[in-house]
């Protein structure tokens, strides 16, 4: 029997534990009330409006669209192809080459009959050298930017400096962005001038049917961890980001797919290169600079503009990715960290970014020390078997219930998984999410954690396998693009 | 320390909910099945519906096939075809529409209380037609997506009370709403123009006049000329940018010397968008004045400059050349880009 003291202190201990978990759990249910509150609203709104009175619209803003692209020789012209079939009335397509090593900028100029321009841009934003600037004898509204490599965030940093719309759209190279997408994700910027950025729904394409760029059929993933993570992405985007849309805003817009004001951006002063989140840092940083500035910036999430993205479906891969996500989060945190329970950021200050850090940040830790206090209880007999157990089949059941309760936000919104099968898949996949995949991920993102103190900054390398199995147009390919930085809730 | 039977509580709530989330999950599930089943009788509906449009005599079953369906798969049907519709067609979908009863029902849902039906009813009526008094009536509603919708409905039935009421619209305190009536507005065009020179003329708001030379800008009629012209020397810099960006549709002489001044303009942005607006009049007379911009020190008044003098064709292609050999080098640099881009772009227009 142990004395006293300890037995005390660990009895204490998981009864904060507990505190925290009833907590986070509560906030986690009213973010689900937020959400469904939200996503009512939506439905009714879409609900037969006719999109494409903007199609037709001089009012429309112009859209620039950022793609950076490194090694993407394979698929580069599918994807710029893809982009350039986007419906949108007003679109400028800037694809950046990020001094690739293979042919891509080759394989464009054949491909696009580009000619290159006197290299005159705006140059605002402090980048590496642009090598050459070329524009398309085919379609006008396509620009191709040629410079020394310097990574995702310098890329998008050129972008920006070459745009000539009012929004920029940035996306990664992989991404396959719906055709009406933009015409649905503009609407916060035409309603509200406060909105900075915007964000869609990412959603898994692993095992969808992708013909010529396009997802024309919808599927469960057939591997476990492409389901598991299906799972994640449904939670994230349409319990997390949609719910925190009514509670003081977002503080994330995922690099996959967002939309941003550019004169907002480039008075930000672009992204960050020095950090792997910096999707995540710039919309830290224009929702700060609002409040610091005087005005008001606002980050709305969209949930039915849709972008389709290949997860990991290996370990090590998945492993590098969330390490790359929770060190971006933790960089982001830290770099903004004077807005915590600070009321000069108002809700972002003092609910909102407070969230980010004690919830997404640290309930990995708190969860991994929880499981140490209770195991150590047990084997010491200062905490009861039944409790425990009872406890971690409630703990368990809440994680289920949230999972539930997103299939049918899912299902009352928009149907995507729209076959019994499908349906009984994601459930399957929602109960052994919390058997096993969750505990890895919270050790991956204990790891982000770690590497971040100890000062790593790489991105690591992603493997795909390719757009499913009806795609014949984009082949599987080796790639140095990894993640979309989209991390999960709960 | 919470008691267990607590726990055993949340954990029998969890299991109800589970269970009631399931059930509804899967019913919902079965529900779109049947639908889908549905589908061919009502694609067979819709084919005898857009039959008896397209036809004087229309088939005396339409009336039974649309019975055997659904209300809201009638609004369905109704909106679908609608939508693709003009005409003598469309008026004839509009007659079915009523003798079905669509009218009566998208009437009860303007006077709901809920303003997601009150927003449903004006879309119906916007695309079967008719309901004016019970749209126009909805105009002040207190929900800024009704208003938008009530906007939109107003731009397809453009009546001289639709129209009034947009021009009523333009101080609209939403920006959604706003955005809609002068969508609306840059529809309807010319019918719009008298009552929307009236408002410019008084008022003093610059959220509605902002929208509201924004319309001008759209519809571009001579007659907006000189109440925009005398708004292109407001002392608000983004009234003064959009009375520029109108200038450039509206044109002639008045406009033509307003913009000559505001190339001068302290700010950037209004300078940059009277050399927008003066290249897409083609105006060469100011080729020798936006030559001398190209070395502005801002980027938006160097670039819109050099895109002027392309539009403006030979004169300015001449300019450009010029100012190519300039020994200013961002002027020669902007010049050389400008001709570059436009002998690419030309081919791609070719």
């Amino acid at each position: 029997m142990i004395s006293e003291v300890p037995f005390a202190l660990l009895v204490r201990f998981e009864t904060a534990v507990l505190i925290y978990f009833i907590a986070v759990n509560g906030l986690y249910f009213v973010l689900l009330g937020s959400a469904a509150i939200e996503l009512l609203r939506h439905v009714h709104e879409v609900r037969g409006e006719s999109r494409t009175r903007l199609l037709g619209s001089e009012l429309a803003p112009r859209i620039s669209m950022l793609a950076p692209a490194y090694n993407e020789s394979a698929t580069v012209v599918e994807s710029v192809r893809s982009l350039l079939s986007l419906e949108y009335p007003d679109l400028e397509i800037v694809v950046i080459n990020d001094g690739s090593s293979d042919d891509t900028l080759q394989v464009l100029i054949e491909r696009f009959e580009l000619a290159a321009v006197h290299p005159v841009y705006r140059a605002e934003l402090k980048t590496r050298a642009v090598r050459g600037i070329y524009r398309s004898r085919l379609t006008p509204n396509l620009v191709v930017v040629d410079k020394e490599n310097g990574g995702k965030a310098d890329s998008l940093n050129v972008g920006l400096d070459m745009a000539s719309g009012e929004l920029v759209c940035a996306i990664d190279a992989d991404t396959l962005v719906e055709a009406d997408a933009l015409l649905r994700m503009v609407r916060p910027f035409v309603r509200n001038d406060e909105v900075v950025a915007a964000g869609g729904t990412i959603r898994v394409v692993n095992d969808c049917t992708v013909v010529s760029g396009r997802v024309v059929r919808v599927r469960t993933p057939r591997r476990f961890l492409a389901g598991v993570q299906a799972i994640e992405y449904l939670r994230a985007f349409l319990f997390g980001r949609l719910g925190w849309n009514r509670l003081g805003g977002n503080l994330i817009i995922s690099g996959a797919f967002g939309l941003f004001r550019t004169d907002a951006v480039v008075r930000a002063g672009g992204y960050l290169h020095a950090t792997v989140g910096e999707d995540m840092e710039l919309v830290a940083r224009l929702r700060r600079t609002g409040y610091e500035s005087g005005e008001r910036h606002r980050v709305d999430f969209i949930p039915d503009p849709v972008a389709w993205t290949e997860v990991p479906e290996s370990l090590a891969v998945l492993r590098r990715q969330r390490d790359r996500w929770h060190r971006g989060l933790s960089d982001t945190l830290w770099r903004h960290r004077r807005m915590f329970l600070n009321p000069r950021y108002g809700a972002l200050g003092l609910v909102v970014f407070p969230y980010f850090v004690l919830v997404e940040l640290l309930a990995p830790v708190i969860e991994l020390l929880g499981l140490i206090g209770l195991l150590a209880g047990l084997l010491l007999g200062a905490l009861n078997w039944t409790f425990a157990l009872l406890f971690f089949l409630a703990a368990y059941g809440l994680g289920l219930l949230l999972n539930m309760f997103t299939l049918l936000l899912e299902e009352f919104g928009f149907q995507r998984y729209d076959r019994q099968r499908q349906r009984l898949a994601l459930v399957a996949y929602s109960l052994v999410e919390s058997v096993g995949y969750r505990q890895l991920t919270v050790a991956w993102r204990i790891q982000g954690l770690v590497s971040f103190l100890r000062g790593r900054s790489e991105w690591g390398a992603m493997e795909r396998r390719g757009l499913g199995a009806g795609d014949r147009s984009t082949a599987a390919a080796q790639r140095s693009a990894a993640g979309t930085g989209a991390p999960p809730v709960g | 320390m919470v008691p267990q039977s607590l726990l055993l509580v949340l954990l029998l709530a969890e299991a109800v909910l589970l269970g009631a989330a399931l059930l509804v999950l899967f019913t919902s599930g079965l529900l779109t099945s049947r639908r889908h089943r549905r589908r061919p009788r009502t694609r067979a509906v819709e084919e005898i519906l857009a039959d008896a449009v397209l036809r004087d005599d229309g088939p005396p079953d339409i009336l039974t096939a649309l019975g055997g369906l659904r209300r809201r798969e009638q609004v369905r049907l109704f909106v679908r075809l609608g939508s693709s519709l003009r005409g003598r067609e469309r008026n004839a979908l509009r007659e079915l529409a009523r003798t079905v009863g669509l009218h009566a029902y998208a009437k009860s849902l303007c006077r709901s209380r809920l303003w997601w039906r009150r927003l449903r009813g004006v879309r119906v009526l916007g695309l079967v037609g008719g309901g004016e008094d019970w749209v126009l009536a909805l105009a002040g509603d207190r929900e800024p997506l009704v208003r938008e919708q009530v906007a939109h409905w107003c731009g397809e039935h453009p009546s001289p009370a639709a129209v009034l009421t947009l021009i009523g619209k333009l101080a609209d305190p939403s920006r959604a709403s706003r955005f809609a009536v002068q969508n609306a507005l840059c529809r309807i065009g010319v019918p719009a123009v008298e009552p929307l020179i009236a408002r410019l003329r008084t008022t003093r708001d610059p959220a509605e006049l902002l929208a509201g030379l924004g319309v001008a800008r759209a519809v571009g009629d001579a007659r907006l000329a000189p109440v925009v012209v005398e708004r292109a020397r407001s002392r608000d810099p983004r009234v003064r940018r959009a009375a520029c960006r109108a200038l450039g549709r509206i044109g002639g002489e008045a406009a033509e010397a307003r913009l000559l001044e505001r190339l001068t303009d302290d700010e950037a942005v209004v300078a940059g968008a009277a050399a927008a607006a003066l290249g897409e009049l083609g105006h060469w007379p100011a080729a020798p004045t936006l030559a001398r911009l190209l070395a502005s020190p801002s980027w938006d008044v160097r670039s819109r400059a050099a895109a002027a003098l392309v539009r403006m064709g030979a004169p300015g292609e001449l300019v450009l050349r010029m100012a190519s050999r300039s020994s200013e080098p961002v002027a020669a640099d902007m010049a050389r880009h400008a001709l570059d881009t436009a002998a690419v772009t030309a081919a791609a227009t070719r």
